[in-house]
């Protein structure tokens, strides 16, 4: 009986020195809005570009300024991918059969981690795609959306064309 | 079965003890403190020590946040008595009123930090005790903000990034900003930013294209906003309430959605073309000088001239000075391009009048650099020039034109919407939380009705009208926040781009007018 005394005594002094306990949470589904994530939270892969490819975006229109850095944090959510490449080229450099070989194009490769079994693979965009304005009697508004553009290869990525094959990585031989 | 507020009823317990049943409370129901946030007051002096709290000051409002730039002054009313107000050095006062006081504005309640968030500090630079004509008796105080080193700091002299034409010496404009955080002003034995620092969080390099540029006689506001021009598209800086600088760019995907509604009302915008610039001109100093190799007559026209190998390639409408020092110097612009080595440059015909120019007689070149938007079919010419001695190179030219180009070669679409606190109302899943947004932040707005008009086929244009849009689908677009105005319960947040501001137009005179003046 002393025994249980005390104990229920020192729980009682414990719960004094213990904090007020704070509000209950709020039920799910009625938590209040906020902010979704952090600038210090995202996540960017690496974006070369060839002095052409930046010697165009920078002409191209606002959305196309934007393209290198909406392709950088979209598809830094890609599982194995390391980084991405942007050059200018003639179409026909990279489709042979094409009508209009000569029509410039924005070559998006891009290169997975070393260690990943996925392959370099390549997208084409029309140059005249990325400065395009509207026509419409709304008003005159740039038709390319970096953001929409760049999570549209992010979800086709596995299936772009490839462009070479990745190595196989070493394989590991395990001791007997 | 009672509702959650019946009133407490006793309970007889069996042996007559009776106890009081408490109702559930559920959010729904909770009284509307629950939810309320609190503001604290603190006043230390210059040295930080803690003196007192401010208990009459009036919750915080007022003050304006915002990338690009320095925080807005903040100016409260304090309800004190003109001749008994606590100002130091007054007989019985704490003091709390002095010039170089330091006040802080600390918040708590739900979703904050146990600790608080400290919302803005300052420091007293003015106060003004009053009688109104009513005979209300008040003080009013004007707290410089926290970062308003921004503005007062500045380098008298110059510092060089880089040498000229040594392509590998030069810098990632974000080296350039992080230099002044790290090296120490001779007049003030601090850094230049002091008392400010940089986030830790700040990006390392920028992918941007390295340059060279003279920083000379420029306040800090100067400095940062040159080196943000040299910057890839979009980049921004911020000053933070804990007093470190933010240099980053804005994800391209929005952290936060605003549904109007719900988070915010009385939404408007503007799209505006007013101040597209498709054509940027850059214009430096004198570069590089080479001379010439046969000598020019008097009163005799000419279009070429022979010259000693060009140190680099000139572009066509690139200008060049012949004799930059004499008292008979002409400017001349180029009709061809010239390769790098070339030994002989088209101008446009030019007289050398009453002056004849021997062999060996200097040609300046004027680093110059022009960037073209894509849209000039569809707005026209529209070309903006900007002149600075600094530049002593054609490859930083070039990216400040193209950092030029990319602040005025869009649709402007300018917005200001009130973003209500959730705090303070017991009902749920109305208002946003107000101390998670800052500027720099990107957002979409969501309009919960959906499409404003349904196009129908027999009448829907090709190529002329929009598919199923809605006027305000212009809103839904991710924009970059580029204030808060902070009214405790409430935020007014511009986006997409600052609003015209006569004190911002004045300012950008003032810094071209001494960019213009003090460079020798």
């Amino acid at each position: 009986m002393r025994m249980r005394q005390m104990a229920a005594i020192q729980a009682g002094q414990r719960a004094k020195q213990l904090p007020r306990p704070a509000p209950p949470p709020l039920p799910p589904g009625q938590a209040p809005a906020k902010r979704l994530f952090a600038l210090e939270d995202v996540r960017r892969i690496p974006v070369t570009q060839t002095d052409a490819a930046r010697a165009f975006l920078s002409s191209s229109s606002s959305e196309g300024r934007i393209f290198p850095q909406a392709l950088s944090e979209a598809l830094a959510g890609v599982a194995g991918v390391a980084s991405v490449d942007i050059d200018i080229a003639p179409v026909g450099e990279h489709l042979p059969t094409h009508l209009t070989p000569d029509m410039p194009v924005v070559v998006v490769t891009i290169t997975p981690t070393q260690y990943v079994h996925l392959n370099t693979r390549r997208a084409l965009l029309r140059c005249d795609d990325l400065c395009a304005i509207s026509s419409s009697a709304r008003g005159r508004h740039v038709i390319f959306r970096a953001a929409a553009m760049a999570q549209h290869l992010a979800t086709l990525h596995p299936q772009l064309p490839l462009v070479s094959i990745t190595p196989q990585a070493t394989p590991v031989v395990l001791p007997d | 079965m009672s509702s959650p507020m019946t009133p407490t009823v006793p309970t007889p317990l069996p042996g007559g003890l009776p106890v009081l049943a408490t109702p559930v409370l559920t959010p729904a129901t909770q009284p509307s403190q629950y939810h309320y946030k609190q503001q604290v007051v603190r006043v230390f002096t210059s040295a930080g020590a803690f003196i007192d709290v401010w208990r009459d000051a009036p919750l915080l409002s007022g003050v304006k946040f915002a990338i690009n730039s320095a925080t807005s002054p903040l100016r409260v009313q304090l309800p004190r008595a003109f001749d008994n107000f606590d100002e130091a050095g007054t007989t019985g006062a704490l003091g709390t009123i002095a010039q170089g006081n330091i006040v802080q504005y600390w918040l708590y309640g739900p979703g904050l930090p146990s600790t608080g968030l400290l919302k803005f500090q300052g420091v007293i630079d003015s106060y003004q005790p009053q009688i109104a004509e009513s005979g209300e008796e008040s003080l009013t105080v004007t707290i410089t903000p926290f970062d308003s080193a921004v503005g007062d700091s500045g380098i008298v002299g110059s510092v060089q990034f880089g040498t000229v034409g040594v392509s590998g010496t030069y810098e990632d404009p974000v080296t350039m900003f992080n230099w002044w955080f790290s090296n120490i002003n001779g007049v003030t034995g601090h850094p230049y930013p002091y008392p400010l620092t940089l986030n830790g969080s700040n990006p390392a390099s920028s992918g941007g294209v390295p340059t060279t540029y003279l920083f000379q006689n420029q306040s800090l506001v100067s400095l940062f906003e040159t080196i943000r021009t040299m910057l890839p598209a979009n980049w921004f800086w911020r000053v933070n309430q804990d007093k470190t600088v933010t240099l980053n760019v804005p994800p391209t995907t929005p952290q936060h959605l605003f549904v109007l509604g719900q988070h915010l009302a009385a939404p408007q915008y503007r799209k505006d073309w007013t101040q597209l610039r498709n054509v940027v001109q850059v214009q430096g100093n004198v570069g590089p000088i080479v001379t010439i190799t046969s000598a020019l007559a008097a009163s005799t026209n000419y279009t070429t001239l022979a010259t000693a190998p060009l140190p680099f390639a000139l572009i066509s409408g690139q200008n060049v000075i012949l004799d930059p020092k004499g008292s008979d110097a002409i400017t001349l612009t180029l009709t061809a391009n010239a390769s790098a080595k070339a030994t002989s440059i088209s101008v446009v015909s030019f007289n050398t009048g009453a002056f004849a120019y021997a062999s060996g007689t200097q040609v300046g070149i004027v680093i110059q650099a022009t960037a073209t938007g894509s849209d000039i079919s569809t707005f026209g010419y529209r070309l903006a020039q900007v002149a600075d001695t600094r530049i002593l190179d054609v490859k930083t030219a070039q990216a400040l034109a193209n950092g030029l180009l990319t602040q005025y070669d869009r649709e402007q679409l300018r917005t200001t919407i009130r973003v209500i606190d959730y705090r303070g109302d017991s009902q749920t899943g109305i208002g946003y939380d107000i101390e998670t947004i800052e500027p720099g932040d990107t957002c979409s707005i969501v309009l919960p009705y959906g499409s404003g008009n349904q196009s129908l086929w027999d009448e829907m244009t090709w190529d002329v009208n929009d598919w199923d849009q809605s006027p305000g689908s212009a809103l839904s677009a991710t924009a970059v926040i580029y204030s808060v105005s902070y009214s405790y319960d409430f935020v007014d947040i511009e986006l997409g781009s600052p609003g015209p501001s006569q004190d911002i137009a004045l300012l950008k005179i003032a810094r071209a007018f001494g960019d213009y003046s003090l460079v020798v």
